[in-house]
């Protein structure tokens, strides 16, 4: 593969700054550049870029089109809500902003070409013109013309144009049914972890040395490097957990070589890290203030916070009863709230395959009547079927504790399922003194 | 100053030297295989060529009325041999200064409103038709067509419509654009050819009946029967320099050594495996324009790797390629799916039963470093579903949580199977031919511990294997009233690494292979019964 440094047509000086800017996807700048040729020449009418997220795609894009001054427009796909402001956006980069002004009021892709071609008449392309689209993949759930008619739009406007798909999703999720020009398919790799340490390594507080903070990063693609690769995300826990880091060599406990020592001292918020910040449970600044609160002494609080929802005693006994309804088969309620139900054949209930499992499988539905019975039978003293427990159940809908799965306008016997984790029901049973568990046929000795 | 002058000389002598040249084969070669600039004529195609360019030419200068339809695959050479065909037409005068062409393309075009603006404009008429209101479709096209009749108003001017993507077309309501352009064709009212181009074979069972009886029927096909002689012959006159080349000792050299490379034997395969794979324009012209990239000036021919390496980006297998960048957890993910689909024959699964498979999995080690928090699975499950590789099932409604949501994997046995091979982390010497479920779910655990320890039979000489053993334990198999023991070392040697060996994993590879019947005989042991077997173990210190 040719060297990215030594592409003609291009100033040697501006290459070597784009190698600079560019750590780590030397490889694939150099690919591109030598497809996308000199400046003046045809380039191939359209080329897909894939990888994960995070491998440099718009970046790459980015870094050489600035500097190596390429005219291009750069249309992220998200922010393009109507094909209008696609078109807007392209013929205002080309063309300045008298051309854009030219478009009818929702103009068809046809008016545009019109107006491309119109346009470029007057100013010829000297140089290879280039349509970046970020997030291509959105494209499929545009106008069934509009993703063909990019891919051969050097075709269609007769112009030197390249179009750049970027994207997350590998080409054959994007051929259509009576297939399409076929672009040119170019894969980004993810990082490697030598290279995300080196990426990372790039941004170290000058008042640390390279090796102390590379240690750091070290540690943390130890802890996240087999769950995230994405270079963004990790990049963002970097910063967040240096301070953190630092601690103990500002108090003067350690010192910069004693990994050991400074290991010990992370790993554990590293990873509540993990189960906060990388969940994105608390944003960057609740994450510092947290921080700071525990240097307070202050014991840290449960963080999954969504395990606490005060309820009514009622509404209580009557998701537990939700609960029992939806993940136990109606054929068992007889023998766990009958007080008479007769000889238990154990060997009965303990012929389950795993794949019957209502906890691998998901909720049921189950009617209002069931649901009732079971709240009247769990419940400990005696309530009276008022509007208020009715109401109850109405406010658990709206919590979206329950689900109501029939219709809306099936007022007789609505029929709900339990849309409340297993943890969270056994947190709520703990509250009123009752073992859930002792009554879930899954769960059954 | 002295130095600098020459230096730039020198610059200078070797621009014109090799630079100059080379710019300018990257241009015309370029032109011909991105921009798809017409050849002198068209190869293989004699006889459409004659066929089409006699049918326009009747109504060109005699103003006969057509319509014809172009079928052929993609990348057939479709538009080229319509552009081929034009441009032979024009050279004639009387067609000259006769024809207008009006070019509409289904993907432009998507209603019938704006392709007959789109042809008002292109017969330059915007100014007769003006402001006027027309009662229907094809009292507009009477207008414009009776526009174009010549000022002795006894004949029009003959037009070529020649509609691209004509499938496309026959999806626009009632079909009304085709209706009065095939109208208009059949009864001598004005002369125009309407000439289709499409990939559909089946376009005519796509045209409503009353359109169909007024099309001609007439149709040519490309269908292309290349054979792989022809095939190399064609990259070879793709990629040679034509004779006006200005520098003609260079184009001579560069045709010389376009006819060794197309000679070379490694090339010939890669180009068989091209033709067996696609024998169209398109693919091809991608793969030389992906060696002709790989030109530059301190290397100026096309070199035999050159073709292999733009072969080897043409044939990169992108689902393969998304795998080998997905984290440890979703590939572990990846696997317990998988092994769902195999165990319960390819019903959708949910995120719970992902996880329990996981769990079970990872319940074999003691290694608790891969016990995830649930949300961080999550996360990760919906990083898999964002990639597409997993999709909802159909009908899946919203309103079901989402760790119950049936979903479908989209990959297949192999490319898992691949992925895992080439997996960075994965050693690479397993063995391609035989990985059944069970042995990919070792090699997985094999992957977590970053550890080399899938080798079903190179296990079995564990016990002759060198190690330094610290420690050792001793598992003892009563099987019947037989009774075997096996001493295994802690650590592993293998090559030049070492592995440090968890007994657990030893067990369990060892249930693994009772499990599988397996026959230990380099051990001299034949264990060939699962049941009944106890597996008592003692730590022994050497």
């Amino acid at each position: 593969m040719a060297a990215l440094s030594q592409q003609p047509g291009y100033e040697e000086e501006k290459l070597r700054k784009v190698t600079e800017l560019l750590p780590c996807r030397e490889l694939q700048a150099g690919f591109l550049l030598s497809v996308m040729g000199q400046p003046q020449q045809y380039s191939y009418p359209s080329i897909f870029i894939y990888g994960h997220r995070a491998s440099g795609k718009s970046h790459v894009m980015q870094v050489l089109f600035k500097e190596l001054e390429l005219p291009h427009a750069t249309v992220s796909c998200v922010e393009c809500v109507s094909v209008a402001s696609l078109f807007e956006h392209v013929l205002l980069s080309f063309f300045g902003y008298e051309a854009a002004s030219l478009l009818p009021r929702s103009p068809s892709l046809s008016d545009f070409v019109r107006i491309y071609r119109q346009q470029c008449s007057r100013s010829p392309a000297k140089q290879t013109r280039y349509i970046v689209m970020e997030k291509s993949e959105l494209l499929r759930d545009a106008d069934a013309n509009l993703l063909p008619a990019l891919l051969r739009l050097q075709e269609l406007v007769e112009d030197n144009i390249t179009v750049i798909l970027l994207s997350e999703i590998s080409w054959d999720k994007f051929r259509p049914n009576t297939g399409c020009f076929e672009p040119l398919l170019l894969h980004f790799p993810d990082y490697s972890k030598v290279e995300l340490q080196q990426i990372l390594s790039l941004d170290r507080n000058p008042s640390y040395s390279a090796e102390f903070y590379s240690s750091y990063i070290n540690i943390l693609l130890g802890v996240f490097y087999s769950v995230c690769r994405d270079l963004r995300e990790l990049r963002h826990l970097a910063a967040l957990n240096f301070s953190k880091f630092c601690e103990p060599l500002a108090e003067g406990k350690v010192k910069e070589t004693d990994t050991h020592k400074l290991w010990r001292n992370i790993e554990p918020h590293l990873k509540k890290a993990m189960q906060t910040v990388y969940l994105r449970e608390v944003s960057s600044h609740q994450w510092e203030q947290m921080q700071q609160m525990e240097k307070e002494a202050e014991p840290l609080r449960g963080l999954s916070a969504h395990t606490h929802v005060e309820l009514p005693y009622y509404s209580k006994f009557l998701l537990i009863a939700a609960y029992l309804a939806s993940y136990n088969p109606a054929r068992t309620d007889k023998r766990f709230f009958l007080k008479h139900h007769g000889k238990i054949r154990k060997t009965h209930f303990q012929k389950k395959n795993e794949k019957a499992s209502n906890h691998l499988l998901g909720p049921k539905p189950f009617p209002l009547d069931r649901l009732l019975a079971i709240f009247y039978s769990v419940v400990d003293s005696r309530v009276a079927p008022t509007a208020s427990i009715f109401s109850q159940i109405s406010s658990l809908v709206t919590l979206q504790l329950l689900t109501q799965v029939s219709h809306d306008d099936q007022l007789d016997a609505p029929k709900y399922k339990c849309a409340v984790p297993l943890d969270f029901i056994c947190a709520i049973s703990r509250t009123v003194n009752f073992d859930i568990v002792k009554y879930l046929y899954d769960f059954l000795q | 100053m002295a130095t600098r002058h020459t230096a730039s000389s020198c610059f200078t002598e070797i621009w014109i030297e090799f630079i100059c040249p080379l710019l300018q084969v990257q241009k015309i070669l370029r032109e011909r295989l991105c921009h798809q600039q017409l050849p002198e004529k068209p190869e293989g195609l004699e006889a459409q060529h004659k066929h089409l360019l006699e049918l326009l030419k009747r109504t060109a200068v005699h103003g006969e009325s057509n319509s014809v339809l172009i079928v052929g695959p993609r990348g057939a050479g479709k538009t080229m041999l319509l552009k081929c065909v034009l441009r032979d037409l024009l050279e004639e005068t009387e067609a000259q200064k006769n024809l207008l062409q009006v070019h509409l393309n289904g993907l432009l075009q998507t209603d019938d409103r704006i392709a007959l603006k789109e042809i008002t404009r292109q017969l330059h008429l915007e100014n007769v038709v003006g402001d006027k209101v027309f009662g229907s479709f094809a009292e507009n096209l009477a207008f414009l067509l009776e526009a174009l009749k010549k000022g002795d108003r006894s004949s029009s001017r003959p037009v070529l419509f020649v509609l691209d993507e004509f499938d496309l077309f026959a999806h626009h309501k009632n079909q009304t654009l085709l209706y009065n352009l095939f109208d208009v064709s059949q009864s001598a009212q004005a002369p125009i050819a309407v000439v289709g181009i499409t990939c559909r074979l089946d376009v005519l069972e796509l045209l409503e009946k009353r359109v169909k009886s007024r099309f001609s029927h007439r149709q040519i096909h490309l269908l292309s029967s290349l054979t792989s002689t022809q095939y190399l012959e064609r990259v070879q006159t793709q990629l040679s320099l034509p004779d006006h080349f200005p520098d003609g000792q260079f184009a001579q050299d560069w045709n010389d050594s376009i006819k060794t490379l197309c000679r070379d034997k490694s090339v010939g395969e890669i180009l068989q495996r091209h033709f067996n794979s696609s024998k169209d324009f398109r693919s091809l012209h991608m793969l030389l324009m992906l060696c002709l990239s790989r030109v530059s000036v301190a290397k100026p021919t096309i070199k035999p790797i050159d073709v292999q390496e733009a072969s080897r980006v043409c044939f990169a297998d992108a689902t393969a390629n998304m795998l080998r960048g997905l984290s440890i957890l979703e590939l572990c993910l990846i696997i317990a799916m998988k092994h769902l689909n195999d165990v319960y024959e390819g019903e959708p699964f949910n995120l719970q039963m992902v996880h329990n498979e996981f769990k079970k999995f990872l319940q074999r080690k003691s290694n608790s470093m891969y016990n995830f928090e649930r949300p961080v699975i999550m996360k990760a499950f919906e990083h898999l579903q964002e990639l597409e590789l997993i999709r909802p099932v159909d009908g899946s409604s919203a309103k079901t949580q989402r760790e119950y949501r049936l979903m479908r994997l989209m990959l297949d046995h192999s490319q898992i199977v691949e992925a895992l091979q080439k997996y960075p982390q994965c050693p690479t010497e397993w063995s391609t031919a035989h990985l059944d479920p069970m042995q990919t779910w070792i090699c997985c655990a094999a992957t977590l511990q970053e550890k080399m320890f899938y080798y079903p039979r190179e296990f079995l000489k564990l016990g002759q294997m060198k190690g330094s053993c610290a420690t050792a334990y001793q598992i003892h198999v009563f099987h019947g009233n037989q009774h075997y023991s096996l001493k295994q070392g802690l650590t592993l040697t293998w090559g030049k690494k070492t592995w440090q060996l968890e007994w657990r994993m030893i067990f369990f590879f060892f249930m693994f292979f009772m499990d599988r019947c397996c026959d230990l005989s380099q051990q001299k042991l034949s264990l060939c019964c699962v049941a009944g077997v106890t597996v008592r173990c003692r730590k022994v210190l050497h």
